[in-house]
């Protein structure tokens, strides 16, 4: 495209923009179900999980300065079956303070070691048993599955969140071109939304 | 009881009536104004004006609430559209949800719908291939249906006149079985797409791998600056609706050039009831419109009706159409009014895995894909069942991100992607026969909520789609292997038809009364100032997606009504 052509191309496209309305689309009247009814206790461990899974660093953000937790608890409440949301919430319950120990702590008194020791034992228990968490095979399912689902749900809210998209991986609204045969340069970044 | 007060009869009476704004409502209304007839354009749906109808179309997908997933809540309460993968947060306000306008799946069918100023002309693939002489004769020499009562030759200028004005991009293949056209410069290919088309053409002469034509401005800028559409910016947000006008809509293209004409007139949610007959006169005078939020019914009339209300409301508006005349739906002499419907096979799938050419990637998004014309059955009957298919091809560079583990080693992978192998996957466009055990009626008790009878669909495979499919994966699964791919998977998804949203026929075209509704001009053989130009019209599939030859036929058939007219035959 040559440049006058391309003046034109971007006259058309500001007056698109210009005429487009701005608003964010959690304005347009989504529905959400409203039936995760968790406790305080219950959304601050969740918020621990996430920070756990995706740290913070001095380079990158993580889940903590991201909020993914907000996103994570949207999502399982918007958009998981009931069924689902009940599962989350007992696989959840069996994290909040019991007296049981793991490891001779209370999940409650775990520091972030012991957090990423403990959810990495979940996350491979399905191959491994259930003795090593001292739970039966049903309560460990819902573990699972809670842990897995945050787990799932930060990863998500990681990469799709406006840092990501914009400062570590960037999303381009209006690529203005496609091309099928781009000889990779050595060392060079992958950009998932390249 | 009809509005006789609100406005004069003067005031709703027009040269010419088109039900519905979409794919060929628009082309209707943009050729009847430009040749200087006043015009009406009902739409059902609400009013969507071209950009700012657009809500989500500016979104970056981190500003879409649920990251464009949708609500539990709204899945559950729409099975039907959610099995749609256009069903999306970003787009969901475009299609009609289960519950607004029900009707009755005697046998399964998926029927996937937009009410809204340019109808599912804002949420359509874009996909544009011609037809050629193959297609066209189809029917003739494989008896089914009924021969199509034109030819390549008679809709070659019309398909011209539709591709320079919506704009398409596409690469001159020189193939018989898929016609050039007035082409854009053409999208690429993906490198291991160009791989596999070479790979193709050393190995079958008469199978070929080219570029998907597609309804996207990539050129001739100045022309398009005329209707206000800039060139496409692959940004592959398309069916949000595109402020650019970058792909061919009603909204960005033929509707708003229609209103500068200053001849036409909009109504939206405008219900089409039925089509009145005037006795003496034999023909059509008009319509009466219930407007779906308040029930108010009003009468229009004019010289000349167009029916685009989309393949199966068409088919509905014309069984709802009753009178002493047609008993039976309008201009139904033939009895075959809403029979010989038919649809495009999308069941099969087929992926694998190239491991060559790791030196390249893609940059950017692309609204096409690649495309591989009919090649069974073309000249002469080759296999087991009757006609063929097309199929899309794509092939697109892996990233594979190790989401093992948590906490830092977690986060650097997540930082840190790799390239993997080239996917590549395909998947048919399969041509099926209309046949009169599939057919549509109207239910003799159930109405909605405009006191119309709710549609009853009755559509299924058939054994020809059957053996048709299994010959597509045994075709595929050869061309896949010869390539060297690997890890190949053909998958049946088993779903039901509507979901490829090409439903067509029950009004079809032919050359007798007796067989057919429509004659060559799209003209009904027994009312002539009624013509059905969507895709209800259609005799038979073949394996194009078919839009463009809508809109070709609409514009030919506004061409010959206007003749007509002028002649004082309608």
């Amino acid at each position: 495209m040559d440049r006058r052509e391309l003046l034109k191309q971007l006259l058309v496209l500001t007056s698109g923009m210009i005429g487009a309305p701005s608003i964010s689309f959690s304005g347009t009247g989504l529905v959400t179900t409203g039936k995760l009814a968790l406790s305080e206790d219950a959304k601050r461990l969740v918020y621990k999980l996430c920070g756990i899974i995706i740290p913070s660093d001095g380079n990158v953000k993580g889940a903590d300065d991201l909020l993914i937790g907000d996103f994570v608890l949207l999502m399982v409440n918007d958009c998981r079956t009931p069924e689902d949301q009940e599962r989350f919430g007992r696989g959840l319950q069996t994290l909040l303070p019991t007296g049981r120990s793991f490891k001779s702590k209370d999940p409650s008194e775990f520091d972030n070691q012991d957090w990423n020791t403990y959810l990495t034992a979940v996350l491979t228990a399905k191959d491994q048993g259930t003795a090593k968490l001292g739970i039966d095979a049903q309560r460990l399912d819902d573990l699972y599955y809670f842990v897995n689902t945050v787990k799932q749900l930060t990863i998500q809210g990681f990469t799709t969140c406006k840092y990501f998209m914009t400062e570590i991986m960037p999303y381009e609204m209006f690529p203005g071109g496609f091309k099928g045969k781009v000889k990779i340069q050595p060392g060079e970044k992958v950009n998932i939304y390249g | 009881m009809a509005n006789l007060i609100g406005k004069t009869k003067e005031k709703r009476t027009f040269d010419a009536i088109v039900i519905g704004s979409g794919m060929t409502g628009g082309w209707a209304a943009k050729e009847l104004t430009g040749h200087g007839l006043k015009t009406l354009v009902l739409e059902r749906g609400r009013e969507v004006k071209h950009i700012e109808g657009y809500p989500t179309a500016n979104l970056y997908p981190y500003e879409l609430e649920h990251r464009n997933q949708l609500p539990e809540k709204i899945r559950a309460e729409n099975p039907i559209i959610s099995k749609c993968h256009a069903f999306t947060e970003d787009k969901q306000h475009l299609f009609v949800k289960d519950a607004e306008h029900p009707y009755i799946q005697d046998k399964p069918f998926d029927w996937i719908r937009g009410y809204q100023t340019g109808g599912r002309s804002l949420m359509w693939g874009r996909m544009v291939q011609r037809w050629s002489d193959y297609d066209f004769e189809g029917p003739a020499r494989d008896s089914f249906a009924v021969d199509w009562p034109i030819r390549y030759k008679d809709i070659a200028p019309w398909y011209s006149h539709v591709e320079r004005f919506i704009g398409v991009s596409g690469n001159k293949d020189g193939l018989d079985t898929l016609p050039d056209g007035e082409f854009l410069p053409p999208m690429e290919l993906t490198a291991a797409e160009e791989y596999f088309k070479r790979n193709v053409a050393q190995h079958y002469k008469d199978r070929h791998v080219v570029i998907g034509r597609c309804a996207h401005i990539t050129g001739n800028y100045e022309y398009y600056m005329q209707q206000s559409r800039g060139g496409c910016q692959h940004r592959d947000q398309c069916r949000r609706g595109c402020p650019l006008g970058g792909y061919f809509s009603s909204n960005a293209s033929t509707l708003p050039w229609a209103m500068k004409t200053g001849n036409l007139q909009m109504e939206h949610f405008a219900v089409v009831e039925a089509i009145l007959f005037d006795e003496k006169n034999q023909k059509a005078s008009g319509v009466r419109v219930i407007n779906s939020q308040t029930k108010e019914v009003t009468e229009y009339y004019a010289r000349l009706i167009f029916v685009n209300a989309g393949s199966f409301n068409t088919n509905l508006t014309l069984l709802n159409s009753r009178s002493s005349r047609f008993p039976d739906g309008f201009g139904n002499d033939s009895g075959n009014l809403g029979k010989f419907i038919a649809f495009h096979n999308y069941r099969g799938r087929i992926n694998g895995v190239y491991e060559g050419l790791n030196e390249f990637r893609t940059e950017g998004r692309r609204p096409t894909s690649g495309y591989v014309p009919r090649f069974r059955n073309v000249t002469k009957q080759e296999t087991g069942f009757l006609r063929g298919y097309a199929a899309t091809f794509s092939a697109r560079r892996q990233i594979i991100t190790n989401r093992d583990g948590i906490g830092t080693a977690l986060k650097n992978n997540l930082l840190n992607p790799a390239y993997g192998s080239w996917s590549v996957g395909s998947s048919i466009m399969g041509e099926t026969l209309p046949k009169e055990t599939n057919f549509l009626q109207l239910d003799p008790v159930k109405k909605d909520e405009w006191g119309i009878p709710l549609l009853k669909v009755a559509m299924t495979y058939d054994d020809n789609d059957e053996a048709m499919l299994k010959d597509y994966f045994e075709a595929f699964g050869e061309m896949f292997e010869k390539a060297g791919f690997t890890n190949i998977k053909a998958t049946d998804s088993h779903q039901p038809p509507g979901i490829d949203i090409h439903e067509m026929g029950g009004v079809r075209m032919g050359h007798d009364p007796k067989t057919s509704l429509l004659n060559k001009w799209n003209q009904m053989h027994a009312c002539k100032n009624v013509f059905v130009t969507d895709g209800a019209c259609m005799t038979s599939t073949s394996t194009q997606n078919p839009s463009l030859t809508y809109m070709a036929l609409t514009a030919r058939a506004v061409d010959h009504a206007v003749k007509e007219l002028k002649k004082r035959n309608l």
